[in-house]
């Protein structure tokens, strides 16, 4: 440590002072002054159990004693030299897993079972002319009872591509499929703290674990919405046609009028159906995260430092998740509305289709939000009244925030302000809210009263999300209509295919349809993405995905409630109701498009095309995830130059807000050879995207750690800004994987491990506290 | 040492550095917390300690070059206290009228 002021320094002042009788002033002074410094360093009100009091204070001094560079760049010194002690033989040497240990992963297992089923589709595909052609042949040769086992070969072939092609572009619920009076049900994803998707995505079970989650309560949900209506004395024939959708988000389901005597008391069936569907749902979470911690806790005991923080994490995440199902169990709640008469003020049949989805979904939102209900009570049929309530609640809520202060400050005495000077909703805080990431200290009744009405409010704002892949522009161009009808018209030809000379072109077209992205056609389709990604032996993965989508969808949906409060007029308000039931997220739905328009005609461009080694008109080899997300495999060895990925990451990132983590899979840690099998290069493609998994979450967490320092309004952000820039650190993450197998983070052109990050940071906030404290005193003087 | 015992000491070394941030110095407790062995400990009480002692030789070194600093700082110091006082008083009162309030209400409610 530097020495700054060694006591033979004395002013001249003192020296003049010498001599005066029986007095060593020099001295008396030097005694002085160290006591003053004692007293200076004491805590303000040391008896005051307030730690801002203290901060203050020590802002202060720091601002007071004016640090110069050299001990700026001391405290930095020091800093970092207790950072090296406290993390020290922390960070593990980073270990492969051994081949032993995979093999008895269950989940490992799982992912390679889901990818092995889309590779398996895709291969279906690709031999569906010739086993067509095949059994054709067969038939006209064969004897009667060799002829109806053949006929059902063939049916079963053309119900799996059929089925396929009827579950794009929402074909089951636009056309003809919902007609005035029909009634249209969903079944919502629990939106609970610990089993809502993002929860479940983000911090406990993962995305591919979620997947499963995913399947099976839509096995669940339709097997006990079959058995209801089963038991009413609907026919099994009628009742298999009513499934309409299934994803991640909502099952949509439909009772024709014909049916609905039939079917009773619908309410009574969907608390039924929910019931039981939570039920087993909850014995089967249970399982896998029991399973998963018992896997956990048992690497865990082999692990050190940063690796073994990690997975504490994870398992403490999941333990919260098994109490909260223990406690409540798995909670989906249904929502049920009316496809509304022709000749109401609707434009058209596929109009009047999704505003009923849209009420069936609201109804279902605002039941699962719903503060008090009954056991046994899953839902809610469509009220008009539902939606204005929120609206109206939510004009009152923002109100009240705005009037309490307008700012919420953290537990570690960050403040955020919530509406900004332009009455801009602050998309940060909604993230942060929505991440559960934002905690006031305890006893603070102010901020606490401020954060329960942000997650209120930010829930009702949310009642309104439907996931539609297309928006209302789409349907009034036709463009959509267009791309259903030619879905329809394909699917036609194949149901009716007979004859073996017109099985080339028909299912060509049905291999290029169903081989290709429902949202962009350049893109393949997720099934082929598997196939083709795992067969590429010296591959790289690039994975982009779009930062604070649903924040900003949030946000567009305030401005829609508040300007829809502002009407007063009944009628207009009840049209602008509507128009939010049909176009809220188009907005986003578009921005979405331009991001993954930008990466494909970028890919496809003359240039990059070159620099990639790929050949005109090939489809871009990738898996558009939900929308914000973007999965691209390259084949490494065709690059005509190596930092094509990069350049196409720094292009990219010029224009849009993502995060981009890439996995290159080094060719010298791969087991996959040109020989190798299938299973084998499976297995390696499955590694490969669990750790993209891994290191998106680890990506996540340093932008949170950048994002912090924005949010503290104390800090310097120009400073911040420089720095970053300086030190390499901005959003642009990526994940290398360098020649001895290890995974690390590019930070700039450095590969830095996460800990280095977390301390860089560091030292941005540090000093750049000290120059904000200088600048406002210095202004103030 | 009990490991608590170390963290105290640890902790009341940090709170003497007015140098480091509260968010620097909550984040060196935490990391710290995860495994402080006996060689962590004193590595680190050391370096604290080194630090504490520069801080308060930086100190000095400011007062020489400026005598009026420690009138300034203490103006400031006396200008927290009387604000953190006064915010307690309006606390204490604010308290206080919300009783009274409470108490009309009921005597209303009669």
């Amino acid at each position: 440590m530097t020495n700054v002021g060694a006591d033979e320094n004395l002013p001249v002042t003192d020296v003049a002072e010498a001599g005066k009788e029986g007095e060593v002033p020099g001295k008396k002074r030097e005694i002085k002054l160290k006591e003053q410094v004692e007293q200076l360093l004491q805590d303000v009100l040391p008896n005051f159990p307030a730690g801002d009091v203290k901060d203050k204070y020590q802002k202060i001094l720091r601002a007071y004693i004016d640090l110069t560079e050299k001990d700026e760049a001391e405290v930095v010194r020091v800093m970092r030299e207790i950072e090296a002690i406290v993390v020290k033989k922390e960070i593990a040497p980073e270990k492969s897993v051994g081949k032993e240990r995979k093999e008895k992963d269950p989940d490992r297992k799982a992912v390679i079972d889901k990818l092995q089923s889309h590779v398996d589709f895709a291969n279906f595909l690709d031999a569906l002319p010739e086993e067509m052609k095949r059994l054709f042949v067969q038939r006209e040769t064969a004897t009667i009872s060799e002829k109806e086992k053949i006929e059902s070969q063939i049916k079963a072939l053309k119900d799996k591509a059929t089925g396929a092609l009827e579950r794009r572009y929402w074909s089951k619920i636009l056309g003809e499929n919902l007609k005035e009076h029909d009634i249209v049900i969903t079944v919502l994803s629990p939106t609970d703290k610990y089993t809502k998707n993002k929860a479940l995505n983000d911090e406990s079970i993962g995305p591919s674990e979620n997947d499963n989650v995913i399947m099976k309560r839509r096995i669940f949900t339709i097997k006990h919405f079959t058995a209801g209506l089963l038991e009413r004395g609907v026919k099994p024939e009628d009742v298999n046609k009513l499934n309409l959708d299934y994803n991640f988000k909502f099952g949509l389901f439909k009772i024709p009028e014909a049916m609905q005597e039939q079917a009773g008391d619908l309410q009574e069936l969907m608390n039924k159906v929910c019931g039981e569907v939570d039920g087993e749902m909850t014995e089967y979470m249970l399982g896998r995260v029991s399973d998963v911690l018992k896997r956990l806790g048992n690497e865990v005991e082999n692990l050190e430092g940063e690796e073994r923080n990690i997975k504490q994490e994870k398992i403490k995440h999941l333990e919260e998740l098994r109490d909260d199902l223990q406690t409540n169990g798995y909670r989906t709640n249904y929502g049920i509305s009316e496809v509304g008469p022709k000749g109401d003020e609707d434009k058209s049949q596929d109009e009047r289709a999704i505003v009923a989805v849209s009420e069936a979904m609201q109804a279902a939102r605002i039941s699962s939000i719903r503060e008090s209900k009954d056991k046994g009570d899953y839902g809610l049929n469509y009220d008009e009244n539902q939606l204005a309530g929120k609206i109206e609640e939510n004009v009152r809520m923002e109100e009240r925030i705005k009037s309490l202060s307008n700012e919420i400050t953290d537990k570690k005495g960050r403040s955020f302000v919530i509406f900004d000077s332009n009455n801009a909703l602050n998309i940060d805080v909604v993230n942060y809210v929505r991440k559960e990431k934002l905690a006031v200290k305890a006893g603070d009744k102010n901020n606490e009263a401020i954060l329960n009405l942000l997650k209120k409010y930010i829930e009702n704002l949310n009642v309104v999300d439907v996931v539609k892949p297309f928006t209302m522009a789409d349907i009034g161009s036709g463009d959509w209509d267009g791309k259903m009808e030619a879905n329809r018209e394909a699917t036609k030809k194949l149901k009716s295919l007979e004859r073996p000379e017109d099985v080339e072109s028909v299912v060509k077209e049905i291999q290029e349809r169903l081989g290709t992205d429902e949202k962009d056609e350049r893109f393949t389709s997720r099934e082929k993405f598997n196939q083709q990604a795992s067969a590429i032996n010296n591959c790289s993965y690039l994975s982009f995905d779009k930062i604070k989508v649903g924040p900003e969808l949030l946000s567009s949906f305030r401005e829609a409630f508040n300007a829809i409060s502002k009407i007063e007029d009944e009628a207009e308000r009840k049209k602008a109701l509507r128009e939010l039931k049909l176009r809220a997220g188009d907005e986003t739905t578009m921005r979405l498009r331009e991001f993954r328009n930008d990466i494909a005609e970028k890919l496809q461009s003359e240039e990059y095309r070159k620099r990639l080694g790929l050949e005109p008109g090939t489809k871009i080899i990738g898996d558009v995830q939900g929308g914000d997300e973007v999965l691209l495999a390259f084949d490494k060895t065709k690059f005509h130059d190596e930092n094509v990925l990069d350049d196409l990451v720094a292009e990219l990132q010029g224009k849009h807000n993502i995060r981009a983590v890439e996995i290159v899979v080094a060719e010298a840690n791969r087991d996959s050879k040109s020989e190798a099998g299938s299973a084998t290069r499976l297995e390696e493609h499955a590694d490969a995207l669990k750790k993209l998994e891994e290191e998106t979450e680890l990506a996540k967490r340093i932008e949170e750690e950048i994002g912090s320092l924005y949010f503290d309004k104390s800090l310097d952000h120009e400073k911040i800004k420089k720095m970053l820039v300086e030190s390499g650190i901005n959003n642009n993450l990526k994940v290398k994987q360098d020649d001895k197998g290890n995974y690390k983070l590019l930070v700039g052109k450095k590969l830095l491990s996460e800990q280095e990050v977390v301390r860089l940071v560091e030292r941005v906030r540090a000093e750049s506290e000290i120059v904000t404290v200088r600048k406002a005193l210095k202004s103030a003087a | 040492m009990a490991e608590e015992d170390k963290i105290k000491i640890i902790s009341s070394l940090l709170d003497r550095l007015f140098i480091f941030t509260s968010a620097v110095k909550e984040d060196i407790i935490a990391k710290a917390s995860v495994d402080l062995n006996e060689e962590k400990f004193l590595a680190l009480k050391a370096e604290l300690e080194k630090a504490v002692e520069w801080q308060k030789q930086l100190v000095i070194e400011k007062m020489r070059q400026d005598p009026s600093l420690y009138d300034k700082i203490m103006e400031e110091r006396k200008k927290i206290t009387e604000e953190i006082l006064k915010a307690y008083e309006d606390k204490v009162k604010k308290e206080d009228q919300d009783k009274i309030n409470f108490m009309f209400l009921k005597i209303k409610s009669l």
